[in-house]
């Protein structure tokens, strides 16, 4: 800070600095100065230089005194307070400090304090309008940047909303709302779904691990970004490791064909991380409808419908999406829904087939055929249902059920005559596995009902698990150990590995009628005679299944074959028919 | 209807702010009928009021200028404010041209205000950051920019903790942040306490509640903690008229006690 000298003749430093420190303390307080005392003494000295020049002006001019006040608003010695004390400090000190040479110095002392005071105000008035002009801009400042923050913020979050985090591709919300306001607007004729599943991916994380499932889940989803890009395509990750791709009137199947070969294509290439080169496979299911009168929720059924297919096709394959195909599957869906209500309601019953001894033509036997009288489809076989029944589960019960029932049958005809036919139940292979349960069931029911256990045959199928599968073996071993018979149904049409024939513990090996309905008069090649062979070396009887004609029967009497069963010797009958018969034949024996 | 925890602070100039009311008792005009209205209120019970606000800031210009005399290259100073007069840029520039400087405030328009004073200034930033969460300050791109926490670092808490309740941790929010700082750094700190308040303490602290950063009540006891094991350095925590006055001089408009705010300075060991 430089002191200003005083005009020479008038006073010295030290006056104007007492002056100074006067001043100073008579304006502390009253307004912030950001300087040291030191430093606010020296500016203040220098104020009180200048305005002793102005004072002592030849001629006598009080105008600078105006400057002088603003600049001290502009040092920051600011505020009304800060001039009042000014004036009264200044007032007081100023006219000793000009001498008494001057005449009439208090007069032009009170000039110069005017000056001062319109220099002073007009500054605090300027700096007042320039404070609470940037105030205001700030705050018009501070309001569009908050607005933009908003409007940011409000984005990144809608964005977040329907966006998958990992891919950062839309997200499954966003495709449906897509795929609304598509139909909604009705403006495209056609619309195509490629669903696309990442095969390969479960079996990364589950060797893996999730770090390098969402890599190449990353990966993948970058590929199908950019192929869709290059199409123009909209492209989403529905769900885990399934994407949509959305085709607006698309130029056919061929042109779908097209995309769904460069999907697979763009994702069957392996993924290289630091470490490992990761194999990758899809499947697409891709659907194809018209807009009109389509509703969202069903082209996504039939895309995920359509995915299960071409999964099912193996690795790497696409599927157009099929009406008949799909109709079947959802009636099959269906049929497997009323499963459960329709052996609550007692809807399954049993026809039953003559198993007859060739030798003497006599019925030694029959062969329990289940049929479900639906409510809605009428008489239903077994070939509608029974796959239907073993893959929901519902088997084991409607098992139970119509073992039940042949039981309770086969006691009433051990009742009718002396020589009673056995009766055989086909038991699936989800019975078999649940075999402790099965065994009780058959124990308890023969004991329940009465029934010899020889008049109960069990009907197995010829399974390629049965062999490896100790348990099953013991199931089997158990059930033969209460006396019951054991058939080994349909048999040459499986899997056989005729090594395990001889510990199986079976009576009947029923050859599967495919051999017969080949057989012709002039055949020259039959298996017939083998299996028939094959029967009797393993000291099983053999039953002839699917015999329809006499030339038939005589043939397989003549190989000595036990036993058959066909539309020859009789057709499944209601069991009312089946008593008629043995009661024929009894009187007939009489 | 509540804001949106993800929406940014909104303004409103309706509602009197901490920081616009510190300007008004510097004799600033950066402030709002709404703030002037409530200084008025708060003057008829507390005319010292103004006289506190200056020897608080006056504190501010001591310890800038101590600590950039110390070879402190790097301020962050959070609760900055208004910039009013003799802001930290300015002081410590004074001393270390090159000095970096971050100033933290809540109050957007505090923000606004301070980045339109400072544009075009290398080496001074202002972000909007609200102390109660000290990790989303520390981590904030522009700090990590301007300052580097390998070397030692002012942090300047000035008049700031008195709006910062205990409800929302301030021993907690004081120790995340001299944790992130090196050794040989400084944290500068200023409170305003009730002991010597001689004024309607009630009154005071429900007119304040009316801001947007109601206020806690603390003692001189309180205050101390927020330095940890930082050292102070003479003459510790005091009024802080009393902290390094520039000279032993009676001018100073308000007597120690009656300042009923305590600084100090300290340093990380």
């Amino acid at each position: 800070m430089i002191v200003e000298p005083a005009p020479r003749g008038f006073t010295d430093g030290s006056h104007i600095t007492r002056v100074a420190r006067a001043w100073a303390r008579a304006v502390a307080g009253a307004s912030y100065v950001p300087m040291a005392h030191v430093d606010i003494e020296l500016r203040l000295a220098g104020f009180t230089t200048r305005l002793l020049r102005v004072l002592t002006s030849q001629p006598f001019d009080p105008s600078p005194a105006t400057q002088i006040g603003v600049e001290l608003v502009e040092a920051h010695f600011a505020s009304p307070e800060t001039l009042g004390h000014t004036i009264n400090v200044l007032a007081d000190r100023l006219p000793p400090l000009a001498g008494t040479s001057l005449d009439s110095s208090g007069r032009r002392v009170m000039r110069v304090l005017s000056a001062l005071s319109v220099g002073y105000t007009r500054g605090l008035r300027e700096r007042t309008l320039d404070e609470q002009e940037s105030i205001r801009q700030a705050t018009v400042l501070a309001q569009l940047q908050t607005e933009h923050a908003l409007r940011e913020s409000q984005e990144a979050f809608r964005h977040a909303a329907v966006h998958d985090q990992l891919t950062g591709l839309p997200n499954r919300i966003f495709f449906e709302k897509q795929l609304a306001d598509l139909i909604e607007a009705g403006g495209a004729r056609h619309v195509a779904i490629c669903f696309i599943g990442i095969t390969s991916l479960q079996a990364i994380t589950d060797r893996f691990g999730h770090v390098l499932g969402d890599k190449a889940l990353t990966v993948t989803a970058d590929r199908l970004r950019t192929l869709a890009r290059s199409l123009g395509h909209p492209l989403a990750r529905f769900a885990g490791d399934q994407f949509v791709m959305l085709i607006e009137d698309p130029a056919g199947t061929p042109h779908l064909a097209g995309v769904a070969d460069q999907i697979i294509a763009t994702l069957s290439t392996p993924v290289h991380t630091d470490r490992h080169l990761l194999p990758m496979s899809a499947s697409i299911g891709v659907v194809d409808r018209p807009v009109a009168g389509m509703d969202a929720n069903d082209v996504m059924r039939a895309a995920g419908m359509t995915l299960q297919w071409a999964k099912a096709e193996g690795t790497n394959r696409w599927q157009l999406f099929d009406q008949a195909r799909s109709d079947r599957e959802i009636a099959k869906h269906a049929l497997t829904a009323d499963l459960a209500g329709g052996i609550d309601r007692d809807e399954f019953f049993l026809e039953y087939q003559p198993l007859v001894r060739l030798e003497d033509r006599a019925v030694i036997g029959v062969e329990a055929l289940v049929r479900w009288h639906h409510p809605r489809l009428g008489r239903l076989s077994p070939g509608r249902f029974i796959d239907l029944a073993e893959e929901s589960g519902q088997i084991v019960r409607l098992g139970g059920r119509l073992l039940d029932k042949a039981c309770r049958q086969a006691r009433e005809w051990a009742k009718l005559t002396d020589s009673p036919p056995y009766v055989s139940v086909n038991v699936a292979v989800p019975q078999l596995r649940d075999g402790a349960g099965l065994l009780r069931t058959v124990d308890n029911l023969l004991q329940e009902v009465g029934l010899a256990p020889e008049l109960l045959q069990l009907e197995i199928t010829e399974s390629a698990s049965i062999p490896d599968d100790p348990q099953l073996r013991r199931t089997l071993d158990d059930i033969a150990g209460l006396g019951v018979r054991l058939a080994l149904d349909d048999f040459g049409s499986g899997y056989s590995n005729l090594g395990y024939l001889q510990n199986l513990p079976v009576n009947q090996l029923k050859i599967d009628m495919q051999f017969v309905r080949d057989w012709k008069p002039s055949s020259t090649k039959s298996l017939l005679p083998s299996l028939v062979k094959l029967a009797h070396d393993l000291r099983l009887s053999a039953l002839a299944e699917g015999v329809e004609t006499l030339q038939q029967a005589e043939y397989l009497e003549s190989i000595g074959c036990d036993h058959v069963q066909g539309y020859y010797f009789g057709k499944p009958q209601a069991a009312s028919s089946i008593t008629s018969l043995l009661l024929e034949w009894s009187a007939e024996e009489i | 209807m509540d804001r949106p925890e993800w929406a940014p602070p909104g303004i409103d100039v309706e509602r009197p702010s901490a920081a616009r009311l510190y300007d008004y008792f510097l004799g600033g005009s950066h402030n709002f009928a709404a703030d002037r209205a409530m200084a008025q209120q708060l003057l008829a019970t507390a005319p010292d009021i103004p006289l506190i606000a200056q020897a608080n800031r006056a504190f501010l210009r001591r310890a800038v200028q101590m600590l950039a005399e110390s070879g402190i290259r790097q301020f962050l100073d959070i609760g900055s404010g208004i910039p009013t007069l003799g802001n930290v840029h300015e002081v410590a520039r004074e001393v270390v041209p090159d000095a970096r400087v971050v100033y933290v405030d809540l109050d957007p328009v505090a923000v606004a205000h301070s980045s339109v004073l400072i544009r075009g200034q290398e080496g001074v930033a202002a972000i909007q950051g609200d102390v109660r969460k000290p990790g989303d300050i520390l981590h904030h791109e522009t700090v990590r920019n301007l300052i580097d926490f390998t070397e030692p670092v002012a942090l300047l808490v000035i008049a700031l903790l008195q709006f910062v309740r205990d409800e929302d941790d301030p021993a907690g929010i004081m120790a995340q942040l001299r944790g992130a700082l090196p050794s040989g750094s400084y944290l500068a700190l200023s409170h305003g306490v009730v002991d010597g308040w001689r004024h309607d303490k009630e009154m005071v602290k429900n007119l304040y509640s009316r801001t947007t950063t109601p206020p806690a009540s603390r003692t001189r006891a309180d205050v101390a903690p927020f330095f940890g094991d930082f050292e102070l350095v003479d003459p510790g925590l005091v009024w802080v008229t009393q902290w390094r006055p520039d000279q032993p001089s009676k001018i100073d408009g308000i007597k120690a006690a009656k300042s009923a705010v305590v600084a100090g300075v300290g340093r990380k060991p």
